[in-house]
């Protein structure tokens, strides 16, 4: 959606306990004429400051505002504009906390009690963990979310990383559709291949997939759980995967034979972008996420959540 | 620091303004202005880091974005040079208004450099300038940033469709730049600027491939007081998608903190 010519209130603010966490509010669009919909907060992508990459997030900000939504942009402490954390309390935590923040200040503000967490990489994976704890959340749009479904310091964590790893290679080694370009790179000696090779290979070392075969299963298992909590609760989950990304190799592996049946049951909604890489250089692929993502919203405008 | 829009109201910026957190506060008001694209993206956390240290210098400071980018009202495709000029303008008449002081000196990195430079030239409130690795040539400038572009296309898991939106616009490492900004910026030449744009000057370079000793002798001969910093940063403003890896030069950020210490008491 091309927001030129719309006039978007957006507004600054400090939030948090302290007063310490940077915001930007952009006001839903007076002409959208749309009602009771959920507030989207947006988190930051990894250590980038709340503008997104490429100012991805302003642009999916000002489009979902044009299409009636409140969107709260925001920055967890120490990245962007917000102040250091005085505490010690680790990242995993205080993300999950700032963000419950986030969706508190919107609340004074506003008066919304529904929200829609939406992220890319480490913002995907504390807007899930979020979803999966605060009542509050009614839906999360997960962008190239990896290693989310798993505690990432625990053993099978660490297992899964690598076998995501291994098929992420192969996958883009042979069926990807920069393959050509990844060959040429090797060929030419613009990739560090060895190192490549061996994750190739260490990923699928028949041993450790034997041991920790039970491990896996238990992995499903809890996933399953999760994942039908939040289904019963009426979370909407939207998974968008750009194929250069190995968050979707993530979802095969973690999931296996499940994927095709959750998706199908609509507990999962995966959209696949081919040709874009992990932060949506290019701007087809940036058109085409606020495409995918405007089409998601717009199921919101018209049914509500679950 | 208190975030914030200003400005014209169908045009607002975005700025965040650092009070001066050391007593007394100095009578010169700092403007950091950014640099563009994905120069922006990489240097946001340098700019913040450097805003600190002034004010925990006694300096009021105030940085913001241009129109058409970071926070601020507009789409990329609205860039314009004079917009960002008269921006520049907004955010000095800002910083005079929250801080009552009436002198500033501009920070300009790499096109926020340049428009930096280009401002000064056409005030007399300017104090003092700091050209952080400003864009002499536009021509070079553009021509480098297709190259890089060109380089993101070889390497990273991207595939390339179709043309932009028409031609309308030439696409450089994501960022859209629409022809006639394209053509405004190949025409800007630091060099051909005949009237100093402050009295204290301080240039630095750490682009190994770019030559700014020819802007300073330029300078000089205006008469203005120049002081040149050379720190070989290789690579500092190649595209980087891992924004893990992205540097702070903390060396450049001391000098600049350094330098205006000690030029403004």
């Amino acid at each position: 959606m091309d927001t030129r010519g719309l006039s978007l209130k957006e507004e600054a603010l400090l939030f948090g306990k302290t007063r310490s966490l940077v915001g930007i509010m952009t006001y839903p669009s007076e002409t959208a004429g749309t009602g009771n919909l959920p507030a989207v907060v947006i988190l930051n992508a990894g250590i980038m400051h709340r503008v997104g990459p490429n100012r991805l997030h302003v642009k999916i900000a000002r489009t979902l505002a044009a299409m009636g939504f409140l969107v709260f942009r925001c920055d967890f402490s120490g990245v962007g504009d917000s102040e250091v954390r005085q505490d010690a309390l680790p990242f995993e935590k205080s993300a999950l906390a700032e963000t419950q923040e986030a969706m508190d200040c919107v609340h004074k503000v506003t008066g919304t009690e529904r929200f829609v967490l939406m992220g890319m990489c480490s913002g995907a994976t504390i807007s899930f963990k979020t979803a999966c704890s605060d009542p509050r959340v009614v839906g999360a749009v997960l962008m190239n979310a990896r290693m989310h479904l798993h505690g990432m310091n625990d053993e099978s964590g660490s297992y899964a990383r690598n076998r995501t790893l291994a098929r992420h290679y192969w996958r883009i080694a042979l069926f990807s559709s920069f393959r050509a370009k990844n060959w040429m790179k090797a060929i030419t000696g613009r990739l560090d291949s060895w190192e490549i090779i061996s994750k190739m290979v260490m990923g699928f070392e028949i041993g450790r997939l034997l041991s920790h075969k039970k491990k896996v299963s238990s992995d499903v298992n809890n996933v399953s759980a999760v994942l039908s909590s939040l289904s019963k609760r009426g979370v909407r989950l939207l998974h968008i995967c750009s194929e250069g990304d190995f968050g979707l190799d993530y979802l095969h592996m973690t999931l296996g034979d499940k994927l095709k049946e959750w998706r199908s049951d609509g507990r999962l909604d995966i959209e696949t972008i081919q040709g874009a890489n992990h932060t949506f250089t290019l701007l087809w692929s940036q058109d085409c996420l606020l495409k995918t993502i405007g089409n998601w919203a717009q199921v919101l405008v018209r049914d509500g959540p679950l | 620091m208190e975030p914030f829009y200003f400005g014209e109201s169908e045009k607002l910026l975005f700025g965040c303004y650092h009070e001066p957190e050391a007593e007394p506060s100095r009578s010169v008001g700092v403007v950091l202005c950014y640099p563009m694209g994905h120069e922006y993206m990489q240097f946001h956390r340098a700019y913040r880091q450097l805003a600190l240290h002034l004010s925990r210098a006694g300096f009021p400071v105030l940085r913001f974005d241009f129109f058409g980018c970071g926070d601020s009202a507009g789409n990329g495709e609205e860039g314009k040079i004079h917009q960002w000029l008269a921006d520049i303008s907004s955010a000095i008449a800002e910083t005079k208004r929250r801080s009552h002081v009436l002198k500033v000196c501009l920070v300009g990195l790499r096109l926020g450099g340049t428009l930096s430079m280009i401002q000064g030239a056409g005030r007399e409130d300017i104090e003092g300038m700091v050209l952080w690795d400003p864009v002499v040539n536009g021509t070079a400038y553009v021509k480098k940033l297709r190259t890089l572009h060109q380089k993101m296309l070889k390497f990273a898991h991207v595939k390339q469709k179709g043309d932009t939106k028409g031609g309308k616009f030439t696409e450089i490492l994501g960022f859209p730049f629409p022809q006639p900004l394209l053509v405004e910026v190949e025409k800007l030449d630091l060099l051909s600027i005949q009237t100093k744009p402050a009295d204290n000057i301080l240039v630095i370079q750490s682009d190994e491939k770019t030559d700014q000793k020819q802007l300073k002798d330029n300078l000089e001969n205006m008469h203005a007081r120049v002081n040149f910093l050379h720190y070989p940063t290789p690579d500092i403003w190649t595209w980087i998608e891992d924004f893990g890896k992205v540097v702070v030069p903390y060396q450049i950020l001391q000098s600049v903190v350094s330098w205006i210490r000690e030029a403004y008491p």
